[in-house]
């Protein structure tokens, strides 16, 4: 995702002399382009996320569209009251990009696994959360992210996220995009593990088991009619990500089921109030949670089978 | 040519009305920075426009150390962005004007305080982007010597020193009185003009009551960000609070009212008693 990320940034900043780009210490490599090519336009705030996000509060008001690059765990968790006070609060046109979403950053441990950051962000007022599926899917979500006025956080992957779609995809903020019809049940899903549903999506249907495939690439504000319409239509859904069961995506729809009064069968897929200390390939790891192809097809056939 | 002794004379009086008659407010805190805030905005430091609160050109003054924002809403008021008397609702029902200032709300209030250590950052970030765009405003941030205890403070000394942003003042109202104590014996802050020296400023000390000298120390150039420790006392020009600890966030007893009224030279008739607050 870093990759698609890479051109993005560059056309966008190249195209729109307001975007400015603060770093914290991350994310040269995704901007070396931008470096060469407008090195003034390059703000670096060192190992201090706290100051970069107060630092692109004062940008932006300003007149400059900010873009604050770095780990998403370092910038959701410990700049939380910056993102809160400084951007949140005074509305300030700043956006917001965390990579290494879910367990991105597989080698290094809790501390840079960012599984509980949707929760925090989609808690803040005025504060716009997106989280693209594929390198491809980068491209209209920082489109739209530049194009809004007001804080929004992306919350995006790192390496080897698998690519789903043949062309850029179209997205907007607050609309899902109902990637396959389906009869049986409803997936929703946020982030990389798109890939992972579609294959499994693939398997069951040679086990005649309909799926539904709902991409939420908009957190907040969430696509409420999409969640009613699939509710309606297949009475099942299931919710998969890779981030704690509590306050993510799984919460988000279960909030919108609830007011809505549609009963559903209801599961998700998700990281069960732990922190996640093993190693290894990010695949892996998320296998031993159940986060995977096997998980997803598992859980599924239990819901539309074993009733 | 302005009698500013006058000018910080009439917002004291001003600031010590309000707390009397609304029961809240940082008295003490707002007292102390009344100078600073005068030579600020009657000194011909401050480039701005009531007219035009957003004014891209304007000078940004940041009061970072919120609680002082009632001397700021009635140095605000004077340099004519409102009418005085609107502040008279400060912390009332449906007022603009809350104990902490709010950006949006109240003309000239560039930034939503409350949360210690946030304004210098804010204001690093404007000075970083005046430079950018080649503008000639200059940023102007108030801190409190207790609020030199978060560390992003230190955060944005770095960055302000190493962006070499020499269109940036900071102000440190000095009072040495923090919450619930004297400074030096919660979290000494040491040698403060050595510390920031050691971070790349220019630092200068004056007295945070003499408004000459601070015009003085304000409209200095140099070729490096600037900081002014500013010595001041908290809780000024009234005798029972002045360098008090235990002056943070109290209201005056009715004898204090007494003798606030009398060492301001505020008649009674000037303060209207709202007797549902008392």
């Amino acid at each position: 995702m870093r990759n698609g990320y890479k051109s993005v940034i560059y056309q966008l900043m190249r195209d729109n002399p307001r975007i400015i780009t603060i770093f914290a210490d991350s994310g040269t490599e995704e901007h070396d382009l931008v470096r060469r090519d407008m090195p003034e336009r390059i703000i670096e705030c060192g190992i201090a996320e706290a100051n970069a996000i107060g630092v692109a509060a004062g940008v932006a008001s300003s007149g400059f569209i900010p873009i604050v690059y770095g780990m998403g765990a370092f910038l959701a968790y410990r700049a939380f009251e910056f993102i809160r006070n400084d951007v949140c609060v005074q509305n300030r046109n700043v956006k917001i990009v965390g990579s290494g979403a879910g367990i991105g950053y597989n080698n290094l441990g809790p501390t840079h696994h960012t599984t509980e950051d949707i929760a925090v962000m989609v808690a803040l007022p005025n504060m716009c959360v997106l989280s693209p599926s594929t390198p491809l899917e980068v491209e209209p979500v920082m489109k739209a992210a530049v194009n809004y006025n007001g804080p929004v956080y992306v919350r995006f992957g790192k390496s080897y996220e698998e690519e789903v779609f043949t062309q850029i995809p179209k997205f907007e903020i607050g609309k899902a995009s109902l990637l396959q019809e389906g009869t049986d049940i409803s997936v929703i899903v946020t982030g990389s593990m798109l890939a992972d549903v579609m294959k499994s999506a693939e398997i069951l249907s040679q086990e005649n088991i309909s799926v539904q495939i709902i991409n939420m690439a908009s957190l907040k504000p969430i696509d409420r009619c999409a969640i009613i319409r699939a509710a309606q239509k297949t009475k099942r859904i299931l919710v998969v990500e890779e981030h704690n069961y509590f306050g993510g995506l799984r919460s988000l729809v279960a909030d919108v089921l609830a007011e809505s009064g549609i009963a559903v069968a209801f599961q998700s897929i998700g990281f069960p109030d732990k922190y996640c200390f093993e190693y290894g390939w990010r695949q892996e790891i998320r296998q031993k949670y159940h986060i995977s192809v096997e998980g997803i097809i598992s859980k599924i056939r239990k819901m539309v089978c074993n009733e | 040519m302005k009698n500013f002794e006058e000018i910080a004379l009439d917002i004291r009086r001003s600031i010590f009305k309000t707390v009397c008659c609304n029961r809240a407010g940082h008295l003490a805190s707002s007292l102390s920075s009344v100078e600073i805030l005068t030579a600020l905005y009657f000194g011909d430091i401050l480039r701005y426009d009531p007219q035009n609160p957003e004014w891209e050109k304007r000078d940004r003054f940041i009061m970072s150390k919120g609680h002082a924002a009632l001397a700021l809403y009635y140095v605000l008021a004077k340099a004519g962005y409102y009418e005085s008397k609107k502040v008279g609702t400060f912390c009332m029902e449906g007022t603009i004007f809350g104990g902490l200032a709010t950006y949006g709300k109240i003309p000239g209030i560039e930034m939503t305080s409350g949360s210690l250590g946030h304004g210098l950052s804010f204001a690093a970030g404007i000075a970083k982007a005046g430079k950018l765009k080649g503008d000639t405003y200059k940023v102007y941030v108030m801190l409190g010597d207790g609020e030199l205890q978060e560390g992003e403070i230190w955060e944005a000394a770095m960055f302000i020193s190493h962006n070499r942003l020499d269109n940036l003042t900071i102000i440190i109202d000095n009072n040495e009185i923090q919450a619930t104590g004297f400074s030096k014996d919660i979290i000494s802050l040491g040698d403060l003009s050595k510390k920031w020296r050691s971070f790349g400023f220019h630092v200068i000390e004056t007295d945070g009551h003499n408004i000459k000298q601070l015009i003085h120390t304000l409209a200095l150039e140099a070729d490096k960000p600037k900081v002014i420790v500013a010595k001041t006392i908290k809780g000024k020009g009234l005798s029972f609070a002045e360098g008090r600890q235990d002056w943070h966030y109290k209201m005056p007893s009715e004898i204090e009212v007494e003798t606030g009224l009398k060492e301001l030279g505020i008649s009674g008739e000037e303060l209207i008693t709202n007797e549902k607050r008392i």
